[in-house]
């Protein structure tokens, strides 16, 4: 059978036949230059589907009922494609960033020092690099579905469409904090750290029916010694129900950090301080 | 310089520009502000006024590589630490004359702070603080530096980005003290001087003429091993350290004015990809991924 140039393998064979004299390293380094430079435009041209959490919780009752071996295995393969598909979300986000924000981007590589008068950075953090190809090609090779099924595969474009900023916007909700918040997260080290487990489960949400969180500190006129810390959800759109089941969620993602965070032995001299922080945190949804 | 001078009112908006860039989220612009921060505190003969800048570009970098994580991060909350840090440094140097002491002291804080935000998930449940081992580790790469000078002739070596990242590393995960922050800040400013000197070290034909990096950059290196070396941790002044970061700043300001980055710059000898064979392997990785996520 052969082999079309999209092919990997294809593509080497065809590059060790140009360039006879290169040894294997220079080829796979050039390849690697280029996917580093490339990889945006590749996540920007990729069809993630959304995953919805009833159709999760639904699946997840379903596999209760199957075999514990069958179970064990559907639940890795849901759990990896969860993961690769929210990765793949956040790869896609950041790269529409990564162009907004880059003067030069065009497919060539990024100056390796952007440190003067011009848009790119000069230290994306030696130690993880985000872009890396090889992080993702790990993910890719990681997963293996349960029952191998052959999907007719579906037509990628020929040139690389630009993703809809309006498609990302809501995909991440804005977070906003009042100053008596802000004042408290650097007065408070236990304060901030709560917030920090908080506001880092919040974004990992990926939910595109909130478009903005706002932490407020509210006090009581009768009681100012009172302070609550008040999370106020404004939904993207939806009824009454809609909005009523996204709130149970927030709250149910805000309390699971908070319970994370309990479980960590960093925090076991601090749990009433924790809980007293939970008591006092309240979350509303504007269901106007 | 007074208050009122010229130079000085101009680099109060640099400052004013820095806030409004971080308070925007744009962090890339707030690094080139504090970069004009540096330059404009030469070019107006108050060498003191660079550190602001310094700081301020490291805040700028950092918030950076927060806002483009690979995973989700506590930005939000973050941005309530730095934005105090910018508050007191804003304060501070509403004077010319400010106290350098108290703006380390501004720094230590922030970054003893902001470093919990820049570790991950893993780093945060297992790594506590450990002063002594920050200590001793740092020690260790500054005497490494001192015995392994001759690596930064080679054309391909990355010797001082290898120390910063071991340096931040071990500060991120168990905190940094005065000593240890001087180290950092030092080495990282050697770093973006030796791009330059390293860059213009290279000849046509690909060779390395190091008489450069010897005189400039073993002299910076060896001033910088003598002066945190040499003493008690405890005894290392802010003025010393200043005075010398302040050099290596000047320097480095001073190479952009020559050659901005328009330089040669060191490229791989490499295998150029035909458009065909990109395109191919673009739609090949785009596929497989799409295959990975599809619906079963």
């Amino acid at each position: 059978m052969s082999r079309t140039m999209s092919e990997p393998s294809s593509v080497m064979d065809v590059l060790v036949e140009l360039n006879p004299d290169a040894s294997p390293t220079e080829i796979s380094e050039s390849i690697v230059d280029w996917l580093e430079s490339y990889l945006p435009s590749i996540a920007r041209s990729i069809e993630v589907p959304t995953i919805s959490p009833i159709e999760s919780k639904l699946r997840a009752l379903l596999l209760k009922r199957r075999k514990k071996a069958s179970r064990v295995r559907e639940e890795k393969y849901w759990s990896e494609r969860e993961k690769l598909v929210e990765d793949l979300r956040q790869l896609q986000i950041r790269s529409e960033d990564f162009v907004a924000h880059s003067s030069s981007f065009n497919g060539h590589p990024a100056p390796a020092h952007g440190d003067f008068d011009s848009f790119m950075f000069e230290r994306p953090s030696f130690e993880e690099h985000d872009f890396s190809p090889g992080k993702l090609t790990y993910q890719i090779e990681a997963i293996s579905k349960p029952d191998e099924v052959e999907v007719k595969p579906k037509k990628v474009p020929d040139t690389v469409p630009p993703i809809k900023k309006e498609d990302l916007r809501h995909r991440i909700p804005r977070i906003t904090m009042d100053k008596n918040i802000r004042a408290r997260i650097v007065a408070d080290p236990l304060f901030s750290h709560t917030l920090r487990f908080i506001e880092t489960g919040l974004r990992g949400m990926s939910e595109p029916d909130v478009q903005e969180l706002d932490f407020i500190l509210r006090t009581d006129i009768e009681i100012p010694t009172w302070k609550a810390v008040v999370l106020k959800v404004h939904p993207v759109s939806g009824d009454f129900d809609q909005k009523t089941r996204l709130w149970d969620r927030v709250d149910d993602v805000v309390r699971q950090c908070i319970r994370e965070m309990m479980n960590l032995n960093l925090y076991v001299n601090k749990l009433e301080a924790i809980k007293e922080i939970n008591r006092n945190l309240f979350i509303e949804m504007d269901l106007t | 310089m007074t208050n009122r001078d010229p130079a000085f009112s101009a680099i109060r908006q640099d400052i004013e520009a820095v806030k409004e860039a971080f308070s925007k989220d744009d962090f890339d612009n707030m690094n080139i502000f504090s970069n004009r921060i540096m330059s404009n505190a030469f070019l107006a003969g108050n060498r003191k006024l660079a550190l602001p800048g310094f700081f301020m570009k490291e805040v700028a970098l950092q918030f950076g590589n927060l806002k483009r994580a690979r995973k989700p991060t506590a930005l939000s909350t973050a941005k309530a630490q730095g934005e105090s840090f910018l508050k007191q440094l804003d304060a501070l140097t509403m004077k010319p004359d400010f106290d350098e002491q108290q703006l380390w002291q501004y720094f230590k804080e922030y970054y003893n702070n902001i470093r919990k935000f820049l570790m991950n998930d893993m780093e945060q449940k297992v790594y506590a603080e450990n002063p002594e081992f920050v200590s001793l580790t740092t020690r260790h790469l500054l005497e490494y530096l001192r015995d392994n000078k001759e690596v930064l002739t080679d054309r391909e070596n990355l010797f001082l980005r290898g120390l910063i990242n071991e340096l931040s590393r071990i500060q991120r995960v168990h905190g940094a003290d005065f000593w240890d922050l001087y180290a950092y800040s030092l080495i990282t400013a050697l770093e973006r001087l030796y791009d330059y000197i390293l860059r213009l070290s290279l000849k046509v034909d690909g060779s390395l003429d190091d008489s450069k990096i010897r005189k400039t950059i073993f002299g910076f290196a060896d001033k910088i091993i003598e002066l945190l070396l040499s003493q008690e941790k405890e005894k290392v002044t802010v003025s010393a350290v200043d005075e010398l970061l302040f050099e290596l700043i000047y320097q480095w300001r001073m190479y952009f004015i020559y050659y901005m980055e328009k330089m040669p710059i060191l490229e791989r000898k490499g295998i150029e990809l035909s458009e065909e064979t990109r395109e191919a392997l673009g739609v090949s990785i785009a596929k497989g991924l799409e295959k990975k996520v599809r619906r079963k």
